[in-house]
């Protein structure tokens, strides 16, 4: 009886070992082809940067954002295990229904919003659950140029100088936030910024 | 046939005060049933018992430990065998189990992969370090950049959502 115990807690342990080391993000999983890639910007932030970033917006000085601001945001990032971005110039549209394709037929994401405005921009939200707690959230971000052109008017009404001849590239972006995400959080932390805007 | 001389036996018998070879001898008087003194024959079952448990006896002698090894002993070793049977098949399981996923993608393209004209098989491990913040300042800005777009995505979809609604309120008016 010795030996099947501790057989089975070797077990045990080495799934641990091997569940640890496992990197299940949809971006390492289905997008990774994209961070070789010399037109793609990554960021990576890491569940130890966020550990740090605790202590970090407690003390740092900003004019960028309210002491309130900063409590909700050391509020949201307090449970988040890694952040990574990719965004990548071109046929953003394109780049999103091949991503889009992948995610619906692994069946491993569900679909919490979908957006699209006009064929120009498309804007999707996918949730992976674990134990009933959203594990993963996953944002792409879809522009054709037309869209990149349309939402930089919208940001800023002053592009009179500026035409739409210039903006002839789409671009595809992706954020994936791993971690225990408390997605009203998020919302309160965007409502405190608008107010301020 | 002496009866008195077993009649003797008999007392030191019940006595337990009798040797094998006294026993011996008893029991080979009352095998012989016909020459069995009338009041002595209640004590025949007693002995015959003693004959059939005496055949009953392993006349060969233990080549070895194991055999000389009790019953229950024995099946407590081959459950515990059996259990380590088991483990070991449940450990091969999960070991498949767990190598199988990676298999599959590496071997053999899977339908996603099928379904799709530019394949990205699952990669088994990204150097993330490549692309890491190491700036607290830096990681703060980027996750407020990130979470700002997350919001916009949010309120674009209700923004839509409603903006969608007010165009059907006319139809809803007529309904």
């Amino acid at each position: 009886m010795t030996a099947f115990r501790t057989l089975f807690l070797t077990l045990a342990l080495l799934s641990a070992a091997a569940a640890a080391q496992a990197q299940d993000d949809a971006i390492s999983t289905y997008f990774a082809k994209y961070l070789d890639d010399e037109e793609s910007t990554v960021v990576y932030i890491s569940g130890r940067m966020f550990d740090l970033m605790e202590s970090v917006v407690k003390n740092i000085e900003t004019d960028d954002m309210t002491p309130e601001q900063m409590e909700a945001l050391g509020e949201v990032v307090k449970d988040m295990r890694a952040l990574r971005i990719v965004t990548r110039p071109g046929n953003g549209v394109s780049d999103y229904r091949e991503a889009k394709s992948k995610l619906l037929t692994a069946k491993t994401y569900e679909v919490l919003m979908t957006v699209r405005d006009k064929g120009r921009t498309f804007v999707d939200f996918y949730v992976r659950e674990r134990d009933g707690v959203v594990d993963e959230l996953l944002m792409l971000v879809a522009d054709s140029p037309e869209g990149i052109a349309t939402r930089a008017l919208a940001a800023d009404g002053d592009l009179d100088e500026v035409g739409l001849e210039d903006f002839e590239e789409g671009s595809f972006t992706m954020l994936s936030f791993e971690g225990r995400i408390a997605i009203e959080r998020i919302g309160e932390l965007a409502r405190s910024f608008e107010d301020e805007d | 046939m002496n009866h008195d001389h077993i009649r003797r036996l008999l007392d030191r018998y019940e006595a337990a005060e009798t040797t094998l070879a006294e026993e011996r001898e008893l029991r080979a008087y009352f095998q012989a049933d016909d020459g069995v003194a009338a009041d002595l024959r209640r004590y025949a079952p007693l002995f015959a018992v003693q004959r059939v448990l005496a055949k009953a006896a392993p006349t060969t002698a233990p080549s070895g430990p194991w055999d000389a090894a009790p019953t229950t002993l024995r099946v407590a070793h081959r459950r515990r065998t059996r259990w380590l049977g088991l483990a070991a098949a449940a450990a091969v399981a999960l070991l498949i189990a767990l190598a199988l996923p990676n298999l599959i993608s590496e071997d053999a393209p899977g339908p996603l992969a099928q379904n799709s004209t530019t394949t990205t098989p699952p990669t088994p491990a990204v150097d993330w370090s490549k692309y890491e913040i190491t700036d607290p300042e830096e990681a703060v800005r980027l996750t407020r950049g990130a979470l700002a777009t997350v919001a916009t995505g949010l309120r674009s979809g209700g923004e839509l959502t409603h903006r969608e609604l007010g165009r059907l309120k006319p139809i809803g008016d007529v309904l």
